[in-house]
């Protein structure tokens, strides 16, 4: 074959390798057709705990909730409950397995099970001025001893936690609104719990300007003359808690809540949030 | 030290500042083999192809853990493993002295996609990621170094490229480069540049933003071992962002990789790469390990008659010197080809235009070879030439002087095969 036969070839060969289809990318969230795979069964789409997904659940554990974000002609409000009245509902179900995020950074977002991270309507990340609305059941888990207890909120930015007073109505515990840093915020309500207490709570918190996050529930059991009092309560600081080490992505446990610790104070497990059998859809799709 | 050389150490020592980058694909590619198969791999030298000179290029990248990838349960990086096998089909042209262009066309051909479990991001449909036309212009230098502009586009084909987002127009590449040769055998190139993207809007649900303007840069030695025909390629290249924007949640925006290979020159026409590389910074699509392999074939010039040409100035007093290439003869050969007359009209009509005192008639060739055998060579196809100029075109023998230079006096690098073409001459030199 003739140099010039085999330069002709090499040209056509060049040609047609070149022609290929286009290459089609994902963030495993959509499928062949470049729509959004849902794998829950019908609804929305669901937003397994984007915080927490070590635990192993159950179907009736955990808290379920929603997500609420602003649209740029919005204020950036600095109430959570401003976020749930005016802002705007995601169509996904929320599911987490427990209230219990210490200070850290808060930069990728919600996934859902699809894969998908939520994006407002500007199609920016939601990692930044979106509020929560999450409801459970709190009971006793088995080390729990029945008897008194005090609840707590460890939140960066606002929250709220509220209780069912026992006749539908929900009466407002910890208020601890505003823009902050990482801040403890005391109830000043005794809660009886027994073995059969099942305590409907509604709990919001909201993120003002990115990153820091944090929301921990906290309770401690308190004796008759125990005063409802800590130290801690109403003191703050974005490193006065938990330090957060961007090298390893850990939040570090700092001495003040080391102390709380030592005082009784811990954070609520999935044990002691109880959904509706089989209603928390992430016990499946974990 | 010249000031070519003081040019090239500022150059590196800016560059070791930042961070190295040459990342001119698209956001999920970041080897890209320049497409004139000239010196290095992806990193450019400032030599073009010569006018009607062609290269086609095709290369094979399996890279690992190149893809974006997140574990949200930790917001750090998982044991996510990947492969990507791609391939860079390209090709060359010289149009005028000082000026090439090329095309190339990347496209991912397998994949796969292990522990998949977390958030991350992988190709659904395989095929061609981009078209990517580029042209180089080199403005200054000669035949030991020199400096070029390089301008390339981005034409995406990737559906859904988070690092491109929704609707991007193309990406325009800008690139100043600056190369020079040391001792015939070893030569250096640093390549920086800006990357002016048009990045349309994040792919709705997608983690990652769009990617803004970037800097890029890279540099690029080789060692040339004459024996082999071989050149040993080490290079290191990167990007990082010109503008602020939100960090890339998966990745740094920042990455740089280096790689280290070789290339083989088979035949005058054919010269073979192998090489692996890695990341220096886990940036955007940069691997853990990557292992590249690719073949360039040349041709040409397919336009343009290769005659007897005047060297511009020869230097001396009273002397002119004429040169052509080795197509006078066959391959390895001192038989001249059918036709040669033709080539050398030029030179005849010269001699005889006026009087002279001698000619004479210098062989060339490039490196590729033992030296007494391409000395031997080169004087026997000198000698053939002297014979047809006594024998056909009257000249005396006695005015004419032949030598056999071999590859001792080399006028371009030895190192591609452009330059063992430029090599590969008879010079005649005639006084008056």
């Amino acid at each position: 074959m003739k140099t010039a036969q085999i330069q002709a070839l090499i040209a056509i060969g060049f040609l047609g390798l070149t022609a290929c289809a286009p290459a089609k990318f994902s963030m495993n969230g959509l499928d062949s057709n470049g729509n959004p795979t849902v794998t829950s069964t019908g609804g929305p789409p669901v937003i397994c705990d984007p915080f927490d997904s070590t635990n192993i659940i159950s179907a009736t554990s955990g808290l379920q909730g929603s997500i609420y974000y602003l649209d740029a002609s919005q204020p950036r409000y600095t109430n959570s409950i401003d976020y749930i009245n005016n802002g705007h509902k995601v169509n996904a179900d929320l599911f987490m397995n427990s209230v219990n995020v210490p200070t850290r950074i808060f930069s990728y977002g919600f996934v859902t099970d699809g894969g998908l991270t939520l994006v407002d309507n500007s199609n920016q990340l939601l990692v930044e001025y979106f509020g929560l609305k999450l409801d459970s059941k709190i009971k006793l888990g088995a080390s729990d001893d029945e008897g008194d207890y005090q609840l707590a909120l460890l939140a960066d930015d606002g929250a709220t936690l509220s209780l069912d007073d026992g006749s539908g109505t929900f009466q407002q515990i910890v208020g601890d609104e505003g823009e902050h840093p990482t801040q403890f915020a005391c109830a000043s309500h005794v809660l009886s719990m027994d073995r059969q207490s099942r305590i409907p709570i509604d709990l919001t918190y909201f993120q003002g300007p990115r990153y820091h996050i944090a929301l921990m529930m906290l309770w401690r059991k308190i004796s008759a003359p125990q005063s409802l009092s800590d130290k801690e309560c109403g003191n703050s600081g974005n490193d006065y808690f938990f330090s957060f080490d961007q090298t390893t992505g850990k939040s570090v446990a700092q001495p003040a809540y080391l102390g709380l610790l030592m005082r009784g104070w811990k954070p609520l497990s999935a044990e002691n949030f109880e959904l509706q059998s089989g209603s928390n859809k992430c016990a499946t799709t974990h | 030290m010249n000031s070519f050389a003081r040019l090239l150490v500022i150059t590196a020592a800016l560059l070791s500042s930042f961070a190295f980058a040459n990342v001119v694909g698209v956001g999920t590619q970041n080897f890209n083999p320049v497409t004139d198969g000239l010196d290095y791999v992806t990193v450019q030298s400032s030599k073009t192809l010569s006018p009607g000179n062609i290269n086609i290029g095709g290369f094979l990248n399996y890279s690992v853990n190149s893809l974006p990838y997140l574990d949200t349960s930790v917001q750090s990086k998982t044991r996510f493993n990947d492969t990507l096998l791609s391939s860079d089909l390209n090709a060359g042209i010289g149009i005028l002295r000082r000026l090439d262009a090329g095309i190339s066309f990347p496209a991912v051909l397998t994949q796969s996609v292990n522990d998949d479990t977390g958030v991350h991001g992988q190709f659904i449909n395989k095929g061609g990621t981009e078209i990517r036309p580029n042209a180089k212009y080199r403005f200054l230098g000669g035949d030991d170094g020199g400096v070029a502009a390089v301008f390339s586009v981005n034409f995406q084909r990737t559906v859904n490229d988070p690092y491109s987002g929704t609707d991007a127009g193309p990406t325009y590449n800008f690139e100043l480069v600056a190369d020079r040769t040391f001792a015939n055998r070893i030569t250096a190139a640093v390549n920086f540049g800006y990357r002016k993207r048009n990045s349309g809007t994040p792919i709705a649900g997608d983690i990652i933003e769009p990617l803004k303007d970037q800097y890029i840069a890279s540099a690029a030695a080789s060692y040339l071992f004459q024996s082999t025909d071989t050149k040993l390629v080490g290079e290191i290249f990167g990007a990082w962002p010109a503008q602020s924007q939100n960090p890339n949640p998966t990745r740094s925006m920042t990455s740089a990789e280096m790689l280290i290979g070789m290339k083989h020159d088979f035949t005058t026409r054919l010269a073979a790469h192998i090489g692996v590389g890695t990341e220096l910074i886990q940036g955007v699509s940069s691997p853990d390990f990557r292992a590249y392999t690719g073949l360039n074939y040349t041709f040409g010039p397919v336009w343009g008659r290769n005659t007897v040409t005047k060297v511009e100035s020869s230097g001396v007093a009273q002397q002119e010197t004429f040169s052509v290439g080795n197509i006078l003869f066959k391959f390895d050969s001192a038989e001249m080809v059918p036709g040669f007359e033709a080539s050398l009209s030029v030179l005849v009509e010269e001699l005889h235009k006026a009087p002279f005192k001698t000619i004479t008639i210098e062989g060339h060739t490039d490196s590729v070879g033992k030296p007494a055998y391409n000395k031997d060579l080169s004087l026997r196809r000198a000698n053939a030439i002297r014979d047809y100029l006594i024998n056909s075109a009257n000249i005396p023998a006695s005015k004419i002087i032949t030598y056999g230079r071999g590859s001792e006096f080399p006028i371009a690098d030895n190192g591609n095969y452009q330059g063992r073409q430029a090599n590969r001459r008879v010079e005649f030199k005639i006084e008056r």
